[in-house]
C-alpha cells in the first residue's frame, strides 16, 4: 500500500481524536463567549477519573464514560452557575468583554494541574486496556492503530453529531442559540439566560470527559497531559472557527492531517510547527477562522 | 396596572433618570415623549431589568418588579420590543417567535398564537423560514413586534418602534399598536415620533432631562404651543 495513503489514513484517525477533544471548547465559546483555558485541565482530570476507575475496578474508560460524562456535565453547570455568574454579572455592569472570567479560567487551569500535581506525581501512567493493547489492522497490515483511537474517530461524529443535533433541532438549543445570538433580547423574552449558559457549559464539558476516555486509552495519563492536548485544541477551534462544530471537525482533521502526511518528508518535529505556520496564515487571511460566519447583524 | 414611583437609575453611577413617576392602565395606550437623550430608553430598561434602579419602585399588577431579572419580569406579563428590534439575526422567523414563547405559559398557547400573529402579519407567514437577518427594517419591526406578543403580555412596551422605518410602514405599525390595545393589551409606547404617537395615545408623559415635564391626555399635549414648538417644529 501507498505510504502517503495510510498516511492520510493515520492523520485522519489523529484528527478525529483532535476534533473529540476540541469540540467541547468549542461550543462553550459559541454560546458562553468564554474562553474556558482550564479545558485542558479538565480532560486531563477526567482522565485520571478513568485511570482511577480502571485500575481500581477495571471499569474500561469507554464503558466508565457512560457515568463521567454527566458527572462532568454537572460539574461544567456548577462551575457556571456558581462562580462564573456572579462573576460575569458583576463584570457585565461595567464592561462588555469577560476578561475576569477568562484570567478565572486560566487560574482554575493552574489549579487542577497543580493539586493533580501533587496528589499523583508526574510520573506518566498507562491505562492497559483492551482497545489499548489490541490493535485494528487493515490493507494487508499496512495500516495498523490501536482500537482506541477508531473509537476515538467514530466517536469524533456521533459526539459532533449530538451537539449539533441538541443545539440546531430541540427547544432547548433554540434557547441556547438565542442566548448566544443576543443575551439581552433572549432575557427579555423570558430566557433563563444564565441557566442555559450553565447547561451549554455542562454540555462542554460533558463532550470533553468522552474525549477524555479516547485519550487515556490511546495517550498517557499524566498531570501534564492537558497542555499537550489544550493547546491544540484551541488552535483547532480557532482554525476552524470559534463556535463552529462543523469548524471543530475540520480543524482537528487538518491538524491530523499535517502531522502524519507532512511528518513522511521532513522531521515530525518541524511537522508540527508547521501545523502552527498553517494556522498563522489562515488566521491572516480569514480572521474568523474556516467555517466561522461573520455575525450577522 | 403598571406604576412607577420617583424612579431614578443610570449607567455606573451617573444617574440619568431623576425620580419619574408614571402610570399605566389596563387596556389604554400610555406614550413617553421626548427628545434625544432625555431618558426614556434607560427608564424602558430599568422597568424591563436589563439595568439596576437606584431608587424608587416599579409595580405591576401590585408586585413589585424591581430588582429581579428581565426573565422574570417578562414572566409576570410585561414583553419589551426593545429598541433597535434586537432579533436573533441567525435564526428564522419562526424561531424568533418560539424563543417569544418559550415560558411555560405561553408554550401552551404557542400553536393558536402563531397562526394569530400570522393573520395579523401575513408578510411574517411568507417568511416564515427566512433568518431574520435577512429581513427588510420593515419585515424585522413586525417579527420584534410579533415576538413580543408571542409572550402573551399584558403589558407591551415598545421602545422607538419606528426607527428606521419608511413613513407607508409607520402608520402601519401605529394602526397594530391601535389593534393591540383593542385586544385588550396595554401598552407603554416610548416615541421621537411626537406627533403621530400622542395622536393615537390615551395618556401622554414628555420628559426632558430625565424627568416628567408635562402630563395629559395624548390630544390635549398636542394642542400645547411649548411643545409644538419643541417637538413638531410649528
Amino acid at each position: 500500500m501507498n505510504n502517503i495513503f495510510i498516511a492520510i489514513l493515520h492523520g485522519l484517525i489523529l484528527g478525529g481524536a483532535y476534533s473529540l477533544i476540541a469540540v467541547g471548547l468549542s461550543v462553550i465559546f459559541g454560546v458562553v463567549r468564554i474562553i474556558n483555558f482550564s479545558h485542558g485541565a479538565m480532560l486531563m482530570a477526567s482522565a485520571f477519573a478513568y485511570y482511577e476507575l480502571f485500575t481500581r475496578f477495571n471499569v474500561d474508560p469507554f464503558f466508565a464514560m457512560f457515568f463521567i460524562a454527566p458527572a462532568f456535565f454537572i460539574i461544567g453547570f456548577l462551575l457556571q452557575k456558581v462562580i462564573i455568574r456572579p462573576l460575569l454579572i458583576r463584570e457585565s455592569a461595567s464592561v462588555l468583554e469577560p476578561t475576569s472570567v477568562m484570567l478565572f479560567t486560566i487560574g482554575l487551569d493552574y489549579a487542577i494541574c497543580n493539586l493533580y500535581l501533587m496528589i499523583y506525581t508526574s510520573r506518566y501512567k498507562t491505562l492497559n486496556t483492551w482497545s489499548y493493547k489490541n490493535y485494528f489492522r487493515a490493507f494487508d497490515n499496512s495500516f495498523v492503530t490501536q482500537y482506541s483511537r477508531i473509537i476515538a474517530f467514530i466517536l469524533c461524529f456521533v459526539v459532533a453529531f449530538g451537539l449539533w443535533f441538541i443545539i440546531n433541532k430541540t427547544e432547548l438549543g433554540k434557547r441556547i442559540r438565542a442566548v448566544s445570538q443576543n443575551r439581552d433580547a433572549a432575557a427579555l423574552c423570558g430566557v433563563d439566560v444564565h441557566t442555559t449558559y450553565g447547561i451549554a457549559f455542562g454540555l462542554g464539558t460533558a463532550a470533553l470527559a468522552i474525549a477524555g476516555a479516547a485519550m487515556s486509552s490511546f495517550y498517557l495519563v499524566s498531570p501534564s497531559v492537558g497542555n499537550v492536548f489544550g493547546t491544540k485544541s484551541f488552535m483547532i477551534v480557532v482554525l476552524g472557527g470559534l463556535g463552529s462544530i462543523p469548524g471543530a471537525i475540520v480543524g482537528g482533521m487538518i491538524f491530523g492531517l499535517i502531522e502524519q502526511v507532512i511528518a513522511q518528508f521532513i522531521p515530525s518535529t518541524m511537522a508540527s510547527m508547521l501545523s502552527f505556520a498553517v494556522f498563522l496564515i489562515v488566521l491572516v487571511l480569514m480572521p474568523d477562522g474556516l467555517l466561522g460566519s461573520r455575525k450577522r447583524k | 396596572m403598571l406604576k412607577i414611583n420617583e424612579l431614578r437609575t443610570g449607567y455606573n453611577g451617573g444617574e440619568i433618570v431623576h425620580g419619574i413617576s408614571l402610570e399605566v392602565p389596563d387596556e389604554k395606550i400610555v406614550a413617553i415623549v421626548g427628545g434625544n437623550g432625555a431618558g426614556k430608553s434607560t427608564l424602558i430598561k430599568a422597568i424591563t431589568g436589563l439595568i439596576p434602579t437606584t431608587s424608587g419602585t416599579v409595580e405591576f399588577d401590585g408586585e413589585k418588579l424591581t430588582g429581579l431579572a428581565p426573565d422574570k419580569i417578562m414572566q409576570k406579563g410585561v414583553c419589551l420590543v426593545p429598541e433597535g428590534r434586537q432579533l436573533f439575526p441567525n435564526m428564522t422567523v419562526e424561531e424568533n417567535l418560539d424563543i417569544g414563547s418559550c415560558t411555560k405559559e405561553a408554550k401552551k398557547h404557542r400553536k393558536e398564537n402563531l397562526e394569530e400573529m400570522f393573520e395579523i402579519f401575513p408578510r411574517l407567514l411568507e417568511r416564515r423560514k427566512q433568518l431574520t437577518g435577512t429581513l427588510s427594517g420593515g419585515e424585522q419591526q413586525m417579527v420584534a413586534t410579533a415576538r413580543a406578543l408571542m409572550g402573551r403580555p399584558k403589558l407591551l412596551i415598545m421602545d422607538e418602534p419606528s426607527w428606521g422605518l419608511a413613513p407607508i410602514l409607520v402608520n402601519e405599525m401605529f394602526q397594530t399598536i391601535k389593534m393591540v390595545r383593542d385586544r385588550g393589551t396595554a401598552v407603554l409606547i416610548v416615541e421621537q415620533n411626537v406627533g403621530h404617537t400622542l395622536a393615537m395615545s390615551d395618556w401622554g408623559y414628555v420628559i426632558e432631562n430625565g424627568v416628567v415635564v408635562m402630563q395629559d391626555d395624548g390630544n390635549r399635549l398636542l394642542q400645547d404651543e411649548g411643545l409644538k414648538k419643541a417637538y413638531l417644529g410649528i
